[in-house]
């Protein structure tokens, strides 16, 4: 009988311990509430890009005539340019590349919205125009648009590193800025991020083209 | 006797109860998907995930020209939401094909779709080159074939089955430029790949190897015949005038004839290949990129002495 007991005893104090053990297990997550937001301002000198010279990053810089453009919605359509260095193939390790449907040899995105697939080759040296996309207010204020960027360089140019370069200019025609990315070189794909500057002028010396006033 | 029974009872009571969290932390597979080969069943694992059971007709070092299915088959086959197959006559007399048809005509993929095949010439006969998945290339189509047959049986998961074959896809991507590198380290004069069937036409082709292989087309008599002693000559001739620095053995093929025409060509055995099947459970080679990333390291080994 005191066995019977105890045993009892013993098997009650288990069962609590795998109970517990099971709601911990399977209970839902507590969510905590929301804390509040405080908005902060950031100064424009505190945004570094890595890319840039000094001089360069002190002309990111928004002035009020320019703030005042980035209030028209003219302001926040852009395209792209794309010149390539190297000839592009069609990528065989793409999504799609069942020989059934055409895979792509370029491709850039941003955020989740595709500005440029190119099914077609590009040659090297030749340029590709995007169709002009909007860009989100918060990437104009901070000055700041970050592309997303694949291309598959054909087998010829595959195991030296090439250059394909970025233009970003708005929709009136303004150059706002320019970015280079290369190739690895040792036969896998190009596949990086473009950080540019949305506000005119910001790099036009990189982009070898004078702003017009 | 009633106590010690109530005694027993609680005991069993508490290890079932201490079970039940166990069981419940990682779901059931919600789809059955069947190979035909060990190659194939890796791929479809990639891409499939937890969400789907992937079982093999075909065990690791099992060659697939010559099998003939077991009862056991068929069940096997008939509890699949979807099947899939090599193609290209790799499995001898269709057998994959035969089993799906007569066990409920389940869903079947064929994988092989949609690539360029390279072709054999044995005695005039000509026949497409089956061993597809030796070109990284060419296993990224597999790949796609088994996307669309899993998001056509699962249309819920697709998200999940395009996510992981996209990372799969790179992986195949750096694998590829991976063994083209390594390659390079061989004087082409030396990149001769002698192996006891021709089953690595795809992978010489995108790697700048010559193959010489002195069976035919297949390890059994379907297609191809096997060999034959003008054959045995012809390679063995072209061993010595290549100066060949060593022989390969497939896994999944007898070692004898390729061990005697070394033997006969005075040059050393350069090690053993994955080629119809892939290795064990536990061994580099059990997935897809171990296996192509040792038959490489192997090669390479071998040939740059």
């Amino acid at each position: 009988m005191i066995r019977f007991v105890l045993a009892c005893l013993v098997a009650c104090g288990m069962l609590g311990s795998v109970s517990v053990c099971h709601y911990m297990l399977t209970r839902s997550p507590v969510t905590e509430p929301p804390t509040s937001i405080q908005p902060t301002l950031r100064s424009e000198s505190a945004l570094q890009t890595p890319h840039r010279t000094p001089d360069q990053q002190a002309d990111t810089t928004v002035s009020p005539s320019r703030i005042q453009l980035q209030n028209n919605d003219a302001a926040r359509r852009f395209f792209l340019i794309l010149t390539s260095g190297f000839n592009t193939a069609p990528d065989p390790f793409a999504l799609g590349s069942d020989g059934l449907t055409e895979p792509t040899r370029l491709s850039a995105q941003y955020g989740d919205k595709s500005i440029i697939t190119l099914l077609n080759d590009l040659l090297r040296g030749e340029s590709i125009r995007s169709s002009e996309f909007d860009v989100a207010d918060t990437d104009i204020t901070r000055g700041t648009l970050t592309l997303f960027i694949r291309a598959t360089p054909a087998e010829t140019d595959a195991r030296i590193p090439c250059p394909l370069r970025i233009d970003l200019i708005r929709a009136d025609g303004f150059p706002c800025d320019t970015y280079t990315l290369w190739t690895p070189g040792n036969g896998v794909m190009l596949t990086g991020e473009a950080t540019l500057n949305p506000v005119p002028g910001s790099n036009t010396a990189a982009l070898g083209w004078e702003l017009v006033k | 006797m009633i106590f010690r029974n109530i005694y027993w009872i609680f005991w069993l009571h508490l290890l079932l109860n201490s079970m039940i969290p166990c069981s419940s932390a990682r779901a059931e597979p919600l789809f059955t998907v069947v190979a035909s080969t060990t190659q194939i069943a890796d791929l479809a694992r990639e891409i499939a995930g937890d969400r789907c059971r992937v079982i093999s007709i075909l065990g690791p070092g099992i060659n697939p020209h010559g099998y003939m299915p077991v009862p056991n088959d068929g069940k096997t086959v008939a509890s699949a939401d979807l099947c899939l197959q090599n193609g290209l006559h790799l499995e001898g007399k269709n057998w994959m094909a035969t089993l799906v048809r007569d066990n409920g005509n389940r869903p079947i993929i064929t994988c092989s779709d949609g690539i360029i095949p390279l072709h054999l010439d044995y005695d005039g006969t000509v026949v497409d080159d089956p061993h597809a998945w030796f070109d990284p290339r060419n296993a990224a189509i597999y790949v796609n074939n088994i996307l669309k047959g899993l998001i056509v049986m699962d249309p819920e998961g697709a998200s999940q089955y395009t996510a992981r074959a996209s990372l799969y896809l790179n992986q195949l991507r750096v694998l590829d430029a991976w063994i083209t590198e390594q390659f390079h380290q061989i004087p082409p004069e030396k990149r001769i790949l002698v192996t006891s069937h021709d089953a690595f036409n795809y992978f010489a082709a995108r790697f700048g190897l010559t193959v010489r292989s002195p069976v035919g087309w297949s390890t059994g008599a379907e297609i191809g015949g096997g060999m034959t002693p003008e054959r045995r000559r012809h390679v063995v001739a072209s061993i010595r005038e290549g100066q060949v620095p060593a022989v390969f053995v497939e896994t999944t093929v007898n070692p004898k004839i390729i061990e005697q025409i070394a033997q006969e060509a005075g040059v050393r055995i350069g090690g053993h290949l994955y080629s119809d099947a892939m290795g064990p459970a536990g061994s580099a080679g059990e997935r897809y990129i171990g296996m192509m990333r040792e038959n490489t390291l192997t090669i390479v080994e071998a040939l740059s002495r």
